[in-house]
């Protein structure tokens, strides 16, 4: 195998390329079942995903492409990295990386999102806007159902 | 009006591209990863939230998820409430881990008349409560509930009845068993949470001949309901032995136990994938049956003396076992709750143990807010390997 062949080719929705090892793409289902079905070349252009917020997953990736396997310190150092990863990570980036994890379909990275989206979460009003819920009871309905899960309220 | 000048916020929602918003899979996957409180407070705000959060599926991917970090429930009465305190559990001895914890939550609630806690067992984060008329109920400590099962269509006509949960891992289905213990009867079971066409009301399990429970020491074991009963209360002597219900199949069976013995504490433990016989005179010294091979009926003998003592009366404690941690250590809970306080890890293997120092509980602000004075508070009761659940009942 020649040495490009390792290589892929990934373009953001907003035409950023980014030339990383085939190996380090290749933890995104999506990639790699696009990449199964060869109807792509070298080079996958991404839809959903902006340059900026790709980096980011492609940092994720590089990280984990290196060290999973490895025994227990070197799991333990990842776990501080990923803490790390997320740890300054504004609202709107950790949301268009959950979105970005999910449409790429990379697990661990969904799940280390939607973590780090728990328990950044310190009052239920800052989540709904977070994810864009609308509360659609009526005032009557709101106040039965509170009534029933007082507790959930009390502090 | 503050919060919507939070300039975090503005910028996120203009960044945010118009229209974006999360399917309600991924809405599921950032809701489960909640505290409980939380998940309860968004069923108040959105009917989306309350569809996701009270879906089967949901319930076990939350249950599953917490079951991933047991805690050991503390419960305390007084007068007609009752408090729950609960603690992180220490799954594994590692010498560089901490042996203190501090109180991840607790809360207070009324809990009317006399109810008793005795199956001891906090099954899959549910817990049986008798009441005096000896009716169960179902306490959910997540959500804060006691549901109350429906009555029987015919009574037993005798009141002192013994009820246990079960839980199977498979269908993730709650069963009640519940039997008179004075006077030898069939048991009977109940599907908790409805469990389609006639679960909701309590069926006859035969297969035994009726026979009379143990009130304490039952144990559930990936979707097995072990408990000790005899053919009559007044046999208990000489004629002991095991009960197994399989909670899925509802097929009762039962094993001779190689112990004849009038006095002292039985539990049922579950020790790395082994039922064990934990039999205690309240001394220091234990005897534990491990069962060797169910097919054959082979247990095992062992007489340990306990490291420490279980009694100590500078601070009028004693210790008494509440379960296993997922290395194999049993776990001790004192009587006395007092701030800080001690909860022993016993292993019976090396017979050493560790103290895990408990910060948090019985402290200066909550006995000043409840009006108890600094004498020590006593443990109601302790659950080993509690999950939260949000199932309803």
């Amino acid at each position: 195998m020649s040495k490009s062949e390792k290589k892929i080719v990934l373009k953001s929705l907003d035409n950023e390329a980014f030339e990383v090892e085939k190996a380090v793409a290749l933890q995104s289902q999506t990639i790699w079942v696009m990449c199964e079905d060869k109807c792509v070349g070298n080079e996958i252009p991404l839809e959903n995903v902006t340059g900026q917020i790709l980096a980011k997953v492609i940092d994720y990736c590089k990280k984990h492409a290196v060290v999973d396997g490895d025994g227990d310190e070197s799991s333990e150092e990842l776990k501080n990295w990923d803490t790390e990863f997320t740890k300054n990570m504004d609202q709107s980036t950790l949301f268009n990386m959950i979105l970005a994890a999910n449409y790429l379909n990379i697990k661990s990275l969904l799940n280390l999102t939607c973590q780090a989206v728990a328990d950044k979460t310190k009052t239920i009003d800052e989540f709904h806007t977070f994810l864009n819920i609308e509360n659609n009871f009526t005032p009557e309905e709101e106040a039965q159902i509170c009534q029933e899960n007082l507790w959930a309220f009390d502090d | 009006m503050g919060e919507q000048q939070d300039p975090e916020k503005k910028e996120f929602l203009e960044k945010r591209s118009k229209g974006t918003s999360f399917e309600p899979d991924l809405i599921w996957e950032v809701l489960s990863r909640l505290p409980s409180k939380s998940i309860v407070q968004s069923r108040c705000v959105s009917k989306l939230c309350s569809s996701i959060t009270t879906q089967p599926g949901f319930i076990r991917s939350f249950a599953a998820r917490s079951s991933e970090s047991p805690c050991l429930l503390i419960l305390f009465k007084d007068k007609g409430n009752m408090f729950v305190f609960s603690l992180p559990q220490q799954q594994k001895h590692n010498l560089n881990s901490n042996n203190h914890v501090a109180v991840v939550d607790s809360y207070s609630m009324p809990c009317p008349g006399k109810y008793h806690f005795l199956s001891s067992e906090s099954v899959h984060g549910l817990i049986c409560v008798e009441e005096p008329s000896g009716n169960p109920q179902v306490w959910n400590p997540t959500t804060r509930r006691f549901s109350t099962l429906p009555k029987p269509a015919r009574r037993w006509g005798d009141d002192d009845r013994v009820s246990f949960v079960g839980y199977d891992p498979v269908d993730c289905t709650y069963k009640v068993l519940s039997m008179p213990c004075r006077r030898p009867r069939q048991p009977r079971a109940l599907t908790l949470g409805g469990g389609g066409e006639g679960g909701a009301r309590w069926r006859v399990i035969k297969g035994l001949p009726e026979h009379a429970p143990f009130r304490r020491g039952a144990r559930c074991v990936n979707g097995v309901l072990y408990y000790l009963a005899a053919p009559t209360l007044d046999d208990h002597r000489d004629n002991q032995f095991l009960v197994s219900f399989h909670v899925r199949s509802e097929k009762l069976s039962m094993m001779q136990v190689p112990w004849n013995l009038t006095r002292g504490l039985r539990q049922l433990l579950h020790c790395e994938g082994k039922l064990i016989c934990v039999i205690s005179n309240g001394g220091d010294d234990i005897i534990m049956w491990t069962l060797e091979d169910a097919e054959k009926h082979k247990w095992s003998y062992k007489h340990l003396l306990l490291p420490f003592s279980r009694r100590d009366p500078v601070a009028r404690t004693r210790f008494s076992l509440k379960g296993v941690n997922a290395a194999g250590e049993f776990i001790y809970v004192p009587s006395a709750l007092v701030n800080p306080f001690h909860v022993i890890y016993f292993d019976p293997k090396a017979v050493s143990f560790r103290r895990v120092v408990v910060d948090g509980v019985a402290d200066y602000q909550f006995r000043r807010q409840n009006g108890f004075g600094d004498y020590p508070l006593r443990t109601s009761n302790a659950f080993s390997n509690h999950v939260e659940t949000l199932m309803s009942l």
